[in-house]
């Protein structure tokens, strides 16, 4: 179960054995496989809900995972293995957005409400028949926001840090956080 | 701020600050004691505190199905091409899989160095007088003409199938040194008999080849643990190989 911030990511002892990813680098696949079935839920559960989609997020889970065993001899055990593996999934999800050029106008948008409309807007409300729950609210938010916000106040990064991979401001990404929030109160209270 | 009203456009413009801990005691209290005496704020806060702390203790998510099979297929996916014609190696995936590990690595070498030998070895030893030979894995090699060359050493057993093949326990950069080292003797012997043209193009070629595995043994040493490196440093030693190979078969000069 998640039940950190980011502060306490990299203390959580998510991390399997060094062994196995020390022996996974040196191309040992059983090894890649515990380490695969060690971080699976998470890695999974930060595509989910960066991505908003389910189906989408199993195979950027599992490019997540070609990736990892890519670059694992490239890591260097300066981070803990869970939060290398973390960001790298971060990376994915975000560069496939790019590549796909999804929600660009969007991004370029940055810290704009542009995309406010697409799943609170008047004419979008949520479909579901009682109370909303917080999951289902987060899937609905806007791209802009869904990301600050699992980034924030789910994964635990940091604002700098937020700010760095989506490439906008500290203050956009804050921006975006108390927007969120605000979205999200307003669906869990219909 | 705490000299002024605290008003509830203060109060949503500090909530942010206030969730993060980064408000300063004064301005903290301030927020604390408008939400206090004030319902629309009051429900504010405790709503977006209790989203925040909903959010940080939701639990991690399972995929409907097992994605270790699709994960395996691309990275067991077939990424080395046997060494062909001339001595280079083959196409590389667009993965870095197993491969560049240690165990696998030196099976391929192991290889490329056995199927090297071996067409040295069957150049050298069955054709002792300079008869045409081709080469049994390249193509229309032209043999020397005229001129015995020196024996060597039986080649190591043939790795047939290096997917298929279990760790080698010897180190990669062993079988190239020893490998290098044979091709190596065999040259010397040969340059007398060579046009001198021909052995300044060699020197000069075989200096680039070493500048080059020279500088990533540097880099490998500074960075050991990068694939990109190990693979520079192959490729070179597979060229040094391969242009000692070609040189061994090189006519004597007319």
């Amino acid at each position: 179960m998640l039940t950190a911030t980011m502060h306490v990511v990299t203390t959580i002892p998510r991390d399997e054995p060094p062994s196995d990813v020390a022996r996974a680098a040196a191309g040992d696949r059983q090894a890649f496989e515990r380490v695969y079935r060690a971080n699976m839920q998470r890695v999974f559960s930060i595509c989910v809900r960066m991505s908003g989609d389910r189906a989408r997020a199993e195979e950027l889970t599992q490019d997540v995972f070609v990736r990892a065993w890519e670059k694992l001899p490239l890591f260097r055990g300066e981070s803990a293995f869970s939060t290398w593996l973390h960001r790298l999934a971060v990376n994915v999800v975000l560069n496939d957005r790019k590549t796909q050029g999804r929600e660009r106008s969007r991004d370029a948008r940055g810290d704009d409400d542009e995309d406010a409309e697409e799943s609170y807007g008047a004419s979008a409300p949520p479909s579901y028949a009682d109370r909303m729950d917080i999951e289902a609210a987060i899937a609905l938010l806007p791209p802009g926001a869904r990301r600050v916000f699992v980034l924030h106040d789910i994964e635990g990064y940091r604002h700098e840090e937020i700010a760095e991979m989506l490439g906008v401001t500290a203050g956009g990404s804050k921006a975006q956080l108390h927007r969120a929030r605000l979205l999200l109160r307003e669906a869990l209270n219909r | 701020m705490t000299d002024r009203p605290f008003t509830c456009d203060a109060f949503d413009a500090a909530l942010s600050d206030y969730l993060e801990g980064t408000l300063d005691p004064a301005a903290r209290a301030a927020l604390e004691s408008h939400a206090a005496g004030c319902d629309r704020c009051r429900a504010l806060l405790a709503d977006v505190s209790a989203i925040t702390t909903a959010a940080a203790a939701l639990p991690d998510l399972e995929p409907s199905h097992d994605l270790w099979p699709g994960i395996v297929d691309r990275i067991e996916a077939p990424v080395v091409t046997l060494p062909i014609a001339g001595g280079r190696t083959a196409q590389r995936s667009y993965i870095r899989p197993w491969y560049l590990a240690p165990a696998p690595l030196a099976a391929a070498a192991a290889f490329l160095v056995a199927a090297t030998v071996g067409v040295t070895l069957l150049t050298t030893r069955t054709n002792p007088t300079g008869a045409s030979v081709v080469a049994s894995n390249s193509a229309n090699t032209a043999a020397p003409s005229g001129d015995s060359l020196p024996a060597i050493p039986a080649p190591a057993p043939r790795i047939k199938n290096v997917a298929g093949t279990k760790p080698n326990a010897v180190p990669v950069q062993q079988i190239y040194a020893s490998e290098i080292a044979e091709l190596d003797s065999i040259v010397r012997d040969r340059r007398s008999q060579l046009d001198t043209g021909t052995v300044a193009v060699i020197e000069k070629n075989l200096k680039i080849i070493d500048a080059a595995i020279a500088q990533s043994r540097a880099a490998l040493a500074r960075d050991p643990n990068s694939g990109f490196l190990h693979n520079q440093l192959n490729d070179a030693l597979n060229q040094k190989i391969a242009l000692l190979r070609t040189v061994a078969l090189l006519p004597a000069r007319t």
